[in-house]
């Protein structure tokens, strides 16, 4: 079993290789090679949860890899989107050229956040983080056009901040504890007791603005909007629904509940900085008129209810952050892949020009209500309960305020979505698209996986918050 | 009994996938059947559930799921008659939709959200857990979202839009109130919480989710808006399903479960009063056919709070006759209202007049309902009327009860108002004749039922009464702790 691990990590890179000479065999080869690559980790990392049991650890060339439930959980997130965006890239890349170099390079980023999640130590945190932003500097600025390379300049800037800050901050912990592997961090920091020394809260206060700009937490998100929509729309699924969780929230959470020691106004930080973004994300989505800007700004809102949920300090908080992580990742790569399907289409981004598309397109219409619903926190799809266990741990922690304005913004979430749902799917289908045809046939298989994904996910949201997400916040509460 | 309630809940609500994908594969001719046959099989089944209710017998069963959340159910008497009563008037008005929206573009979606609408309706009838209620109020709230804007106009699908707002709004408030209730009493299951008194907060936002929902003053505005849906929809939401969801919550939260403060319960009785009196003025001056039954409907909600709010026998006895008088009353009226504008291609009661010669049995059946509406003996909208307001004195409340009566005279004026412009006088606009005849036949069929009730009142009593029984029982054990 714990040979998986090893595959989980290995199997992308070797397409990686393997790329250049698929490629020339023709699209078909580079289509099958890309689609193992992504797909085989999945099947490796499901097959792995129910054999977890306390955890796992594998040596891969010297160096040390662990599996633990925060892990797996992340795990499947980043593989499940990333298997759905490479299957819907199959079709997409088409109009972009560049097959085995996008293949490649999508690979390369889910490498990097696999790695990233299954290293131990600081260092190969921050090592595996600059090679999966590397790889998404690149794809957002694929298409070749102004705005993309804008964008992704743009990024590219913010990202460098991002991580000099968080290398200071692991050099400070390096300082204070001589050591970067996380198990002998947890031990040397715990041991003193009394107040926290200096340069660990100088630290925290780094790690918080580092990862909380790769998070795109409020304010540290203007790179979001710019980046996420510009980009490809199977990278813009992995960068709202995979990387700004396992790059911002995953390192955050590693970070803060079990390394450093209790430091009790990070916790009062993640709660104001979760409000702030919940609010500001949700009234700045309410505002645009580009597709998938709107769901890029939703992306920040939703980010702010893992943060609050983050911030509780509670089991049921923890439970309601970690599941809601899973589910925006479903429900918000699903949201991106029905706008590029649309984009694809129709040349456009613009809402007000399109009109009863669900006429013409009723695969991306229908799953794209599916979308909606989930994201509202509408039952019974997935985004409801975890919105509930945020909303129920908000009020087991006293937190009566924050509780209602997540109930308001719920409710300002799917009045935003309603808007998409009205101008694009629901209502008389504008003529100028009279002759538009669906999305080809990997395109809706991709999202009608993740739609059926989110009703399942929310259906038996008790197999999957049992089976995965429960024993995440356990470890994270700091039990077994 | 457990089992079978959960049949009643599945068929309709597990049946509906099947629809989009018979659409999906070419069988859009069988859409409709499939869609009568499985909210018919919904209502059949719940008539083997009426003798153990008649004996006063119940039921519970249980899921745990995760934590506090568990899908279980509540089968008693008030379950029973609301199922029965929803289910039976849902039959017929998806037996008049193969009439009426046939040749829509939508047809498969029209019935897959239908059968799901019918689903969630009994699923809530019989939850116990708080969530689960919620969860089935949510999905009838996104099934009346897709079923207002069904005509797809954007004016249309802005008011569907507004309506799930202005419900899914009420009902996350409810949410943060049941969670409230839950910081309390640590539960969500509606048979623990029996007795044990509500805070005022809590209160306050679980009823701004019941008054959402059964559209009561001042949020109501939705209601007359969503007269864009196909009648049939309206009729569905306004008779059997939709709006009796916060009536039937009502019933379950507080006359068999929680408890309200005495001052809270003045405030409530002022509100539904007030609710019924301004919505009965404003039907006075609707010309749209399809608003003044609107307006009509949100007054006779307000009339079916006052019965259940003063939680006294013959309120409660007659809210629940209410509920069930004004869903056959105002069924048929709504689906009169379809063939009229199926005949005239207006809602405007102006362009109207001098219909009755062409459309006999719908002008028949439209009077009777529209009687029964005024509380006109011997219809049963007489009886349920009467009924609440006899609780009404019962409890004391003489002042509340004298303007009820005034509210009901307003009531019979907006309604002979409306067929005398529709049915009487010279014909002011083109008109057809009558409409297909299982259209005609659905109309006539809820005009017997409204008179059947009527006349043969023992039937429906006899469950209500128990339904009574069991709501005494619930407070003598209160008495007791």
């Amino acid at each position: 079993m714990e040979s998986y691990i090893g595959w989980i990590l290995l199997v992308p890179p070797i397409a990686v290789l393997l790329m250049p000479w698929a490629s020339r065999l023709g699209g078909w080869a580079a289509n099958t090679l890309a689609i193992v690559a992504a797909g085989l980790p999945l099947v490796f990392t499901l097959r792995l949860i129910p054999a977890l049991g306390g955890g796992l650890t594998y040596e891969l060339f010297g160096a040390h890899f662990a599996l633990d439930s925060v892990s797996l959980l992340f795990l499947v997130v980043v593989n499940a989107v990333a298997f759905a965006c490479m299957v819907y890239a199959t079709s997409y890349v088409a109009h972009l050229g560049g097959r085995g170099k996008f293949f490649a390079l999508l690979l390369i980023m889910v490498f990097g956040l696999n790695a990233m999640l299954l290293t131990r130590d600081l260092f190969s945190l921050y090592l595996f983080l600059e090679v999966a932003s590397i790889a998404s500097y690149v794809l957002v600025a694929f298409g070749l056009e102004q705005d993309g390379i804008e964008s992704a300049v743009k990024y590219l800037l913010l990202s460098a901040v991002a991580t000099s800050l968080v290398l200071v901050g692991i050099l400070l912990v390096y300082m204070t504890a001589g050591t970067l592997e996380f198990a002998a961090l947890g031990a040397a920091l715990a041991g003193t007791g009394g107040p926290v020394p200096g340069l660990l809260l100088l630290a925290a206060a780094l790690f918080i603005a580092g990862f909380g700009l790769k998070a795109a937490v409020m304010p540290f998100h203007a790179w979001l909007p710019d980046a996420h929509p510009s980009a490809p729309a199977p990278i813009s699924a992995m960068l709202s629904g995979v990387v700004i969780k396992v790059a911002g929230i995953y390192a955050l959470v590693r970070i803060f509940f079990g390394i450093l020691p209790e430091i009790g106004e990070v916790r009062t930080v993640f709660l104001i900085l979760g409000t702030l973004s919940m609010i500001a994300g949700a009234v700045l989505a309410y505002f645009q008129s580009d597709f998938k800007r709107m769901l890029a700004y939703s992306s920040i809102s939703q980010i702010g209810y893992i943060l609050i949920g983050l911030g509780l300090g509670n089991l049921l908080g923890l439970v309601g952050a970690l599941f809601h992580v899973f589910n925006h990742a479903l429900f918000k790569s699903l949201l991106f892949l029905n706008s590029g399907a649309v984009q694809y289409r129709l040349g456009t981004r613009d809402i007000e020009q399109m009109g009863g598309l669900e006429t013409r397109m009723p695969v991306t219409g229908a799953t794209s209500v599916f979308g909606t619903l989930s994201i509202a926190g509408v039952p019974p799809f997935n985004g409801f309960w975890s919105k509930l266990f945020i909303i129920m741990g908000a009020l087991a922690a006293g937190q009566t305020a924050i509780a209602t304005l997540a109930i308001l913004v719920s409710l300002f979430t799917l009045g935003y979505f309603l808007i998409i749902q009205r101008k694009v799917f629901f209502g008389h289908l504008n003529e100028k698209w009279r002759d538009i045809r669906e999305a080809p046939a990997a395109m809706s298989l991709a999202v009608i996986l993740l739609a059926a994904a989110c009703l399942l996910t929310g259906v038996f949201f008790h197999s999957v918050t049992r089976g995965i997400v429960e024993p995440a916040a356990v470890i994270l509460m700091g039990g077994n | 009994m457990e089992s079978q309630a959960l049949m009643v809940i599945l068929v309709p609500l597990l049946g509906s996938l099947l629809i989009p994908l018979a659409g999906w594969a070419g069988l859009r001719k069988a859409t409709g059947p499939m869609a009568v046959l499985l909210i018919g099989c919904s209502h059949l089944l719940t008539w083997p559930l009426l003798g153990p209710a008649l004996a006063g017998r119940t039921g519970e069963s249980s899921i745990p799921l995760y934590r506090w959340i568990e899908f279980s159910t509540n089968i008693d008497a008030l379950a029973v008659f609301m199922a029965f009563t929803a289910s039976l008037i849902a039959t017929l008005i998806a037996v008049y939709s193969l009439g009426y929206i046939e040749h829509t573009e939508h047809e498969p979606e029209y019935y897959f959200i239908v059968t799901l609408f019918v689903g969630a309706m009994m699923g809530l009838v019989f939850s116990r857990n708080l969530i689960f209620l919620y969860m089935f109020w949510e999905i009838s709230a996104l099934a009346c979202w897709r079923l207002i804007g069904y005509f797809r106009d954007p004016e249309y699908v802005w008011k569907a839009d507004k309506a799930f707002l202005i419900t899914f709004g009420g009902a996350v408030f409810m949410l943060l109130g049941f969670a409230l209730i839950f910081t309390q009493y640590g539960t969500f299951d509606i048979s623990e919480l029996r007795g044990k008194e509500i805070g005022t907060a809590a209160l306050v936002l679980v009823m701004a989710g019941i008054f959402s929902k059964s559209a009561t003053v001042p949020l109501h505005t939705w209601l007359p808006d969503a007269g864009v849906a196909p009648s049939t929809i309206t009729s569905l939401l306004h008779a059997a399903i939709l709006v009796k969801i916060g009536l039937y919550a009502f019933a379950r939260l507080f006359c068999n479960g929680m408890v309200i403060a005495p001052e809270a319960q003045t405030w409530l009785l002022v509100l539904a009063l007030l609710s019924a009196f301004v919505s009965a003025s404003a039907a006075l001056h609707e010309t749209n056919i399809k608003r003044l039954l609107a307006y009509s409907t949100v007054s006779q909600i307000g009339y079916t709070f006052l019965g259940l709010m003063v939680f006294t026998h013959f309120g409660y006895i007659g809210a629940l006759l209410y509920i069930m008088a004004h869903g056959f009353a105002k069924g048929g009226l709504f689906l009169c209202a379809g063939i009229i504008e199926h005949g005239t291609h207006t809602k405007d009661m102006t362009k109207m007049g001098g219909l009755f010669r062409k459309m006999p049995v719908t002008g028949v059946s439209y009077l009777i309902c529209a009687l029964s509406i005024a509380g006109i003996p011997p219809m049963a909208g007489f009886f349920s009327k009467y009924f609440v307001i006899n609780g009404l004195v019962e409890g004391g409340r003489i002042a509340i009860a004298t303007l009820a009566i005034l509210t009901a005279v307003v009531t019979l004026l907006y309604m002979l108002k409306s067929f005398r412009m529709v049915f009487l006088g010279e014909s002011r606009g083109e008109a057809h004749g009558e409409g297909s005849p299982v259209m005609v036949g659905v109309v006539a069929v809820l005009a017997v039922l409204t008179l059947a009730s009527g006349f043969l009142l023992q039937l429906p009593y006899d469950l209500v009464k128990v339904a009574d029984g069991q709501r005494l029982v619930n407070i003598v054990s209160l008495l007791w702790r």
